[in-house]
């Protein structure tokens, strides 16, 4: 017998309830079909989403014991505990018990445009757009994403920034740009590079909890750098990275000062004053002077090397 | 002491950029108590900065080539790496990884590496203090140490996401139900206080970025804690202590609370139950003050 703590959501009172179940566990049981035992078996009104079965689908996506999974793809005994806790997903409103209403997860999703793009000429003619194997292969593991919503909830920067779009529209977006068949990677890549690709925090718990793999988290790193190819230096994270860079080639290691006053300028610099008095006050005093480490040629050698690479 | 069949650790020791600049009481924690365990640190001031996890996103080439000749330093004297920051060992097991299994970026970087008269051949392991005291020294070997046990004081653990994720790249500890740090926690003494955000971003990499989301998810990560009843919190990692202890009061505003709690390095708070004095361990540096746990553990 294993516990189910089940965590629902009670529209009517508009809080968290939580519910305990026994289940008889057996080998091959999945998390899914242990939900589906206690709604048939035990509480009818134990409501939930899910279809296909078989991860697919990325209907049954649940949280159990803190992890971000599919419920259809989750061994009950992998889980290893004998009392398992199954909440709904988060960062998102609540319909009822573990269902969320996923509204704000696909509006994002279709801000991203998310097929390809072409001149409406092209699309006149007869002809296929054809692609080799190789150019397919570059951006193939990101088709597989089913929209599960597992990397939404999971986005710590979501939580604190609604204006965040999230691991999965991010992720799409560099899909379609590195698409040798779009035609429109250059707007979409400035498009999302004003509105909050690197607002992404690179904690990879998107990484994590993709059931299919495909590293959201790596996708959007991808499309950092890709932004700052074709589209330079356009807001702060952009000017932040390429600071970060020039301050390493200049000290070998990061002089903090001139990287924050690179970043946000002289203005921000002037709004980190009292804080920075404060630091120094306690001993950790913030200075633009700094020697460069020893063998610092070797450094600026490297960053020679792989200039224009 | 040493008993018999114990091996003398040793470890090239890559302090990161912040123990060397604003951070050094992490530095001064980390060498005294290395010191008290019997581990042997050697320095190599010639390690470069790991990148940050920000170099990759302008130039993801140069961002492994700086991180193989930090590997390549301490694979020519035999000797692992110990790190005192998620990031760093995040950034450095990154590099590691790609160069042992990606041979079209092994093959740029080995050129690379030979223009500077160096070469890696992979052969360096990357482990962070936590994990050096968890897996090669063992915690029933520090709790012998351990004079003065931190009873009473409750601990909520912050570990740092590079510390923990992505997981194939650091092969440490769950990344969603990590115990490492709760574990050294009991260890010392303390009552580990088990709080949800603790596997998630203290918000750092957004602070010159986005600051307001930075504050948000700082102050509702302090207040988690200080909810669930925690003294302190508990970081191996400076960026985080950054974000937590430097920019509290902002973080704090960030959620519109009132939030004073102290943030402690990992070294210190094990140094504190080795018995070296707080001020040897930087205690005073730090922006929220520590002198409640002092007291509370009559030091």
């Amino acid at each position: 017998m294993v516990t189910l703590n089940v965590v629902r959501y009670d529209s009517e009172k508009k809080q968290y309830v939580t519910s305990t179940y026994k289940v008889p566990a057996k080998k091959g049981m999945t998390l899914l079909d242990a939900l589906l035992y206690i709604r048939d078996n035990l509480d009818g009104t134990l409501t939930m989403r899910h279809s296909c079965r078989m991860g697919l689908c990325g209907s049954c996506a649940v949280i159990a014991n803190n992890k971000h999974v599919l419920a259809c793809y989750t061994q009950l005994l992998d889980l290893s505990t004998d009392t398992i806790t199954v909440t709904p997903l988060q960062n998102l409103p609540m319909i009822k018990d573990l269902v969320p209403d996923l509204k704000p997860f696909f509006d994002r999703y279709k801000l991203v445009k998310p097929y390809l793009i072409r001149p409406e000429e092209d699309l006149r003619k007869d002809t296929e757009f054809l692609q080799s194997p190789e150019e397919l292969s570059r951006y193939w593991d990101l088709t597989l994403c089913i929209k599960c919503a597992l990397c939404y909830s999971a986005c710590p920067v979501l939580k604190a920034d609604k204006d965040f779009y999230g691991p999965a529209a991010i992720a799409t977006i560099h899909r379609f740009a590195i698409d040798s068949r779009d035609k429109a990677t250059k707007s979409r890549v400035e498009e999302i590079t004003r509105n909050g690709l690197w607002w992404c925090a690179r904690c990879y718990l998107c990484v994590e909890a993709c059931p299919k793999f495909i590293k959201p988290g790596e996708a959007i790193t991808d499309l950092k750098v890709l932004s700052c190819r074709e589209v330079g230096v356009l807001e702060r994270g952009a000017k932040h990275a390429v600071a970060f860079k020039q301050n390493i080639e200049k000290y070998g290691i990061l002089n903090e000062a001139n990287l924050i006053k690179d970043t946000v300028g002289i203005g921000g610099l002037l709004k980190l004053l009292p804080l920075g008095l404060k630091m120094a006050i306690k001993g950790k005093p913030l200075t633009p002077f700094q020697k460069p480490i020893p063998k610092i040629e070797e450094i600026r050698r490297i960053y020679e090397e792989t200039r224009g690479s | 002491m040493r008993r018999r069949g114990e091996v003398k650790l040793k470890y090239a020791y890559y302090p990161g950029c912040i123990a060397k600049t604003s951070g050094k009481e992490l530095d001064a924690a980390t060498r005294i108590v290395a010191e008290k365990m019997g581990i042997q640190l050697i320095d190599f001031p010639e390690f470069s900065c790991c990148g940050g996890a920000v170099i990759d996103e302008a130039d993801v080439a140069l961002n492994i080539a700086l991180n193989a000749r930090n590997l390549a330093i301490a694979e020519s004297q035999r000797l692992p790496i110990l790190t005192v920051c998620s990031t760093c060992q995040g950034m450095l097991s990154r590099a590691n990884k790609v160069l042992r299994e990606n041979k079209e970026m092994s093959t740029k970087i080995t050129n690379i590496l030979q223009k500077i008269g160096m070469q890696y051949n992979g052969g360096t392991e990357v482990k962070h203090l936590l994990q050096i005291i968890v897996e090669d020294y063992g915690l029933e070997r520090l709790r012998g140490l351990v004079t003065y046990p931190l009873k009473g004081l409750k601990i909520a653990p912050f570990y740092g996401c590079h510390l923990l994720r992505p997981a194939d790249v650091v092969r440490f500890d769950d990344p969603w139900n990590p115990r490492s740090l709760e574990d050294l926690t009991s260890a010392l003494g303390a009552e580990p206080i088990r709080f949800r955000g603790r596997i998630e971003c203290c918000g750092f990499p957004l602070l010159f970025i986005k600051e307001s989301t930075a504050n948000k998810m700082a102050g509702s990560l302090l207040v988690e804690a200080v909810e669930g009843g925690a003294d302190l919190i508990v970081t191996p990692c400076p960026l985080c202590h950054v974000s937590l202890d430097t920019f509290q009061s902002k973080a704090a505003k960030g959620v519109k609370k009132r939030v004073s709690i102290p943030i402690l390095h990992l070294p210190q708070l094990v140094g504190l139950a080795l018995g070296i004095k707080a001020t040897a361990l930087g205690l005073s540096r730090h922006m929220v003050s520590v002198k409640d746990v002092l007291k509370k553990i009559k030091r």
